[in-house]
């Protein structure tokens, strides 16, 4: 195996002391920046992303230990974004930290840009692995697990999930492996936002209890509302070792469409859209309206 | 039934020519690997633990992953792995690994261009007395529209194990089906393998005889059965199927050699479709026979029933070679 290569600069290591009401307005700025792209491009995945800005911003200003000038650094935590059709969300974090330029924002879904609507490994620094396929990342964050015990390494992968995401089979060999092998380093946090493309998650396909399946895989499971910063923030800084044996599921209960209260109230409407001028006016209004 | 007429290959051993002194070629070749690099890992469905491989495991039990029944899986922990610094080599049923796990070889690896090695074993026939849902005869088929995925098929031992150590040198995306049961060797040595390079094993001059995997062995026992009756022929091992070795292909071609192409998979989309492809879009004309299996039900035997059945036999390459050097 290669050696870790250089240590992080001391800033970039993890539970940075980002104070809650920070990390409050980091999401909401989440959401304008994910507005803001889509109208350079003309079409994205709003409301998806807007369910996920709170666990976004506590993750990348908080939790994970990283160090954005080194993005290989072999002991950093890995962060797989399952459902990858937020990955709009993920270019304004990665920018601000440093990863590539902000410029690159302007060009987001442009024909050769490197920031696309779902995230290229190979592409962008700072992408620990592609996504766009459901249910395959949770096997891949599994398979770093292994990695980093193969060489006794300290890092954990962090896997984003979508609840739709649930449905697929693949997703579950992956959480009775997990279990199997003792990977306390892989944390699965399901955007439960109860919402998938033809409905209402659980009418297409039940997947509750997710908590209780999870359980029954072997994992430890805690279920939170995933727009509490705070709660995320303490659920988050009281992940157990990562040597520890038992992998965790973070069930975030979530709205679609979260913060922008005309697509919480449609928010199918909004899973790939685009705002014309004036509701784009109103959703960051309201969205402005909260950060001051 | 009668006894004498079986001969079965065990589906948790790996009875192809392979069986050598020290353990079986795949085993054999990782053990050699694993003492080379600490990057190897070994990650199967439930079938790592039969003579195949077995004797990496029990040397090297810390770098076996087993996945339990689950192939789709089996292909992202690999890349998962390979993303994090790993050599993995996932090891399957040829029936199920390309067809069920296209899309995690697809998208987690070749797309991504880790450096995993996925090997089929038991490929083309080799289980063919399972059943239908045993038979592997459209795996090149499945893989060849992936960018970045090199495809090669191994004629018999030695070229397996150069084949492995050009996956891990490489450091790409490789798929590899294993050596058939019914092939005889071909190499002494270790085959120098280039990526995407045919391999010219024997030259004659009047006809030339292509084959891939199972096809390389039979067109080698056929060169020699031709030669008795005063046929000179040229063997190729087309050792690649991705990249695809249309120079040499070409150059055979352009010089007039009649071309038998011999393969255990399904003709209409593997190794004999890559040449009338590759000819047609140079616009060489060539004389062409195919020695393979048809794009239909196959039945349910042992491989060399089933080899004799659909005439993937020395005698069907032999007649063919006869008929195209006497034009």
């Amino acid at each position: 195996m290669p050696d870790s290569t250089k240590s992080p600069s001391p800033a970039k290591t993890r539970q940075r002391p980002c104070s809650i009401q920070e990390l409050r307005r980091r999401a909401e700025w989440i959401r304008l920046e994910t507005i803001r792209q889509i109208a350079g491009a003309g079409l994205g995945h709003y409301s998806s992303t807007f369910s996920a800005a709170e666990i976004l911003a506590v993750l990348y200003y908080r939790t994970l230990r990283l160090d954005p000038a080194n993005p290989q650094w072999l002991d950093r935590d890995r962060f797989l974004l399952g459902k990858g059709h937020i990955a709009v969300g993920l270019w304004p974090i990665l920018a601000d930290l440093g990863y590539f330029p902000r410029a690159w924002l302007e060009d987001f879904g442009k024909i050769d840009a490197p920031l696309t609507d779902h995230p290229n490994m190979r592409d962008v620094p700072g992408i620990d692995f592609s996504s766009g396929s459901l249910g395959h990342n949770l096997s891949v964050g599994a398979g770093m697990c292994l990695a980093s015990r193969l060489r006794s390494g300290g890092e954990r992968a962090f896997v984003l999930l979508g609840d739709g995401e649930l449905h697929e089979g693949q997703l579950w060999e992956a959480a009775m492996l997990a279990s199997h092998y003792k990977l306390g380093n892989l944390i699965a946090i399901v955007d439960a936002n109860g919402s998938s493309a033809n409905g209402p998650t659980s009418d297409v396909m039940n997947i509750e209890p997710i908590a209780g399946r999870f359980e029954a895989f072997g994992w430890r499971a805690v279920e939170i509302d995933g727009h509490d910063v705070a709660r995320i923030v303490e659920v988050l800084d009281g992940l157990p070792d990562s040597k520890s044996d038992v992998p965790t599921v973070i069930v975030a209960r979530t709205l679609k469409g979260k913060g922008v209260s005309f697509m919480e109230a449609s928010p199918r409407d909004w899973h790939l859209g685009f705002l014309g001028p004036a509701d784009r006016q109103r959703a960051e209004e309201e969205i402005r309206s909260r950060m001051t | 039934m009668s006894s004498e007429s079986i001969e079965m290959v065990d589906p948790f051993s790996y009875t192809s020519a392979a069986e050598v002194e020290g353990g079986a070629i795949i085993g054999r070749t990782l053990i050699e690997l694993a003492h080379e690099r600490d990057d190897i890992v070994l990650i199967a469905p439930d079938i790592g633990r039969g003579p195949a491989t077995m004797s990496f495991i029990e040397a090297f039990p810390d770098r076996y992953i087993d996945t339990g029944i689950a192939e789709a899986n089996s292909v992202s922990i690999a890349a998962g792995l390979a993303a994090s610094g790993y050599r993995p080599f996932v090891f399957g049923i040829g029936a199920f690994l390309a067809p069920k796990c296209a899309e995690q070889i697809r998208t987690d690896v070749a797309a991504n261009r880790l450096p995993v090695t996925l090997i089929s074993a038991w490929g083309g026939l080799d289980m063919g007395y399972f059943g239908a849902s045993h038979h592997s005869l459209e795996d090149i088929s499945i893989l060849r529209g992936m960018p970045h995925l090199s495809i090669a098929s191994a004629a018999d031992n030695a070229a397996m194990r150069s084949l492995m150590r050009a996956g891990v040198a490489d450091g790409l995306p490789l798929y590899i089906r294993a050596p058939s049961s019914a092939a005889l060797d071909v190499y002494k040595g270790s085959p120098p393998f280039v990526r995407g390079a045919a391999n010219v094993v024997v030259t004659g001059k009047d006809v030339a005889l292509i084959g891939t995997g199972l096809g390389t062995s039979l067109c080698v026992q056929a060169a020699a059965a031709l030669q008795e009756s005063g046929v000179s022929a040229t063997v190729i091992d087309m050792v690649y199927l991705k990249p695809f070795d249309g120079e040499t292909l070409c150059r055979l071609a352009g010089e007039g050699y009649g071309l038998v192409i011999v393969e255990e998979h399904n003709t209409s989309a593997g190794l004999a479709s890559l040449v009338a492809e590759t000819l047609g879009r140079r616009g060489i004309a060539a004389r062409l026979e195919a020695v393979g299996l048809p794009d239909d039900d196959l039945a349910v035997a042992v491989p060399q029933q089933l080899l004799d059945r659909y005439g993937l036999t020395v005698e069907a390459i032999v007649s063919k070679a006869q008929g195209l050097s006497s034009r």
